[in-house]
């Protein structure tokens, strides 16, 4: 195969990185801008949305795709609520202080992986596509004029394309609800000046809750989508919180579309640096440029300077 | 009514306000008078319960709020224009006023009547706060409080850094909204404003009240707010 389907293979498993990369990543943005609070354990609450999906396709046992749309029900809603109970018990208690938070959540991170070690054990476990046909991707030749050509390995599958397009539909959603809402505006004026907003009658402990909660749900509708390529495991919350602090960082802390900027920027080039190169090398740049945005616009990429 | 009493508060350790008692009647405009950390602003930030009182009682209209959270003393008639207004200033001017609807669910002929009395903010509708003038930007921040529906107004300095023209419209409000019945409670540096829009003038000093003069008296003997003015 030529260098050209190589790297539209490439851009293709980059988009799919990029997408899950997205969703998780707007969620901790979505949390860090509203709360001001870094949730280290964002990557656990990802790790149960996997598991929860499994949980619900195994135990639903009927077609994959009535346990897939189950679960992409079920379990963003599920995480979602123990997140906001997490919120209450624990963040709200230290009165959503910077310092304190990062090390509840190292805590939360702890008890959630373990807690999960414990009742789902340590194997990964596969949760069945609700679709997966193979799709052959044509290529343009011009060799004796134009015509398409099927090089032989140039293909992916239809689940494939449905996680970009369902990421796609989910954060036009969440820009719907950010922009064109009722709540989407309480959350932003809680953003912007809490105490303002807790003077013009906005309940900010509330809105507290429920924008953890959409955090660790939007991380957990990523993993649903996930996890029949990668399979569910109690350790997996790992990878998406590096990169999604990567991302966040890049993006501009607390700026949701910097997020997707960064996330497309990130996971393009993981998906294409990963196929020609190596995934560990793509990490090693990922983090570079994290270095780079920190000395040169620590802002990030549409974040707002702090005086 | 606006009714204070025995307030003691502060930061830390650090008490700032020591048994402060006054009252705000509807239809009259109170000034807070008092230097540079007096605990004007405290005083303000005490009754929005965005400060928790150590001691004392604040009452509106009869009924004790002390213990309510911050957010639900919009609702029980405080309308607030803090220093240095602090609007949601990437948001436009509309979603600002909506914030404000919010807490006394008003609907459009509520914001009719704020728009008559700041025609331009109804032309600014979709601008973002940040992008408007500073005097505009205070008409944004008063029309917020109002669309709440308070029977007090607090004011923390809203003649700072405006143009002539401009704190001479904020008065005009004020006095509007005293001709309709509404209790105004105003931290005021500026000697002329004092004297032709308030009632009564609390003197504040070290945290505690130093006087309370009636306007007639002040009147009178203005240099006696020049001891409590300045830094």
């Amino acid at each position: 195969m030529d260098l050209g389907p190589y790297l539209l293979l490439a851009s293709l498993e980059g988009a799919i990185t990029a997408s899950i990369l997205a969703l998780t990543a707007v969620g901790l943005s979505l949390v860090f801008g509203v709360m001001r609070v870094v949730n280290v354990a964002h990557g656990e609450f990802f790790m149960l949305g996997a598991v929860a999906s499994w949980f619900v396709a195994t135990y639903l046992g009927t077609h994959p795709a009535i346990g897939f749309i189950a679960a992409l029900l079920i379990a963003p809603l599920l995480v979602g609520a123990l997140a906001a109970t997490a919120d209450w018990l624990v963040l709200r208690r230290i009165n959503y202080d910077p310092e304190r938070t990062i090390v509840a959540t190292i805590g939360l991170l702890y008890i959630l992986q373990q807690g999960t070690l414990m009742t789902f054990g340590p194997d990964a476990r596969p949760v069945e596509p609700p679709f997966n046909q193979r799709l052959a991707i044509p290529w343009p030749s011009f060799e004796g004029g134009f015509h398409l050509t099927w090089p032989w390995g140039l293909g992916t599958t239809s689940y494939k394309l449905f996680i970009i397009a369902a990421a796609i539909t989910i954060l036009f959603g969440l820009w719907v609800l950010m922009s064109r809402t009722k709540i989407g505006l309480i959350m932003r004026a809680t953003q912007l000046d809490r105490d303002m907003a807790q003077a013009f009658g906005i309940p900010v402990e509330r809105v507290y809750a429920l924008v953890f909660g959409l955090g660790a749900g939007l991380a957990a509708l990523a993993a649903v989508l996930i996890v029949p390529v990668q399979q569910a495991h109690y350790l997996m919350g790992g990878d998406p919180l590096l990169l999604s602090f990567i991302v966040v960082i890049i993006g501009g802390l607390g700026s949701l579309p910097g997020t997707v900027i960064a996330a497309v920027l990130i996971g393009l080039s993981d998906g294409i640096i990963s196929v020609f190169f190596s995934p560990t090398l793509a990490k090693i740049l990922a983090t570079l440029l994290v270095a780079l945005v920190l000395v040169f616009r620590p802002q990030g990429l549409l974040g707002k300077r702090i005086a | 009514m606006l009714d204070l009493r025995g307030i003691s508060t502060g930061y830390g350790k650090a008490q700032v306000l020591f048994d402060v008692s006054f009252t705000v009647n509807p239809g009259e405009v109170v000034c807070l008078v008092g230097r540079n950390g007096a605990g004007k602003t405290t005083m303000m930030r005490a009754i929005m319960a965005l400060l928790p009182l150590w001691q004392g009682e604040v009452e509106i209209g009869g009924k004790p709020v002390s213990s309510l959270p911050a957010h639900c003393i919009a609702a029980e008639g405080l309308g607030y224009i803090p220093q240095g207004r602090r609007l949601f200033t990437e948001l436009t001017v509309q979603q600002n006023l909506d914030i404000g609807l919010m807490v006394s669910g008003g609907g459009e002929d509520m914001l009719a009547r704020i728009f008559a009395l700041f025609p331009r903010l109804e032309e600014r509708r979709l601008q973002r706060a940040e992008t408007l003038s500073g005097g505009e930007q205070q008409m944004l921040a008063t029309a917020r409080a109002l669309c709440t529906n308070p029977s007090t107004l607090l004011l923390d300095e809203p003649s700072e850094g405006l143009q002539p023209s401009m704190i001479a419209l904020v008065r005009e409000v004020i006095t509007r909204m005293r001709a309709e019945n509404m209790g105004v409670l105003l931290v005021e540096q500026r000697v002329d404003t004092i004297l032709s829009i308030a009632d009564r003038v609390v003197f504040l000093e070290n945290g505690r009240i130093a006087e309370t003069a009636d306007i007639a008296t002040l009147r009178a003997k203005p240099e006696r707010l020049n001891g409590y003015l300045g830094v």
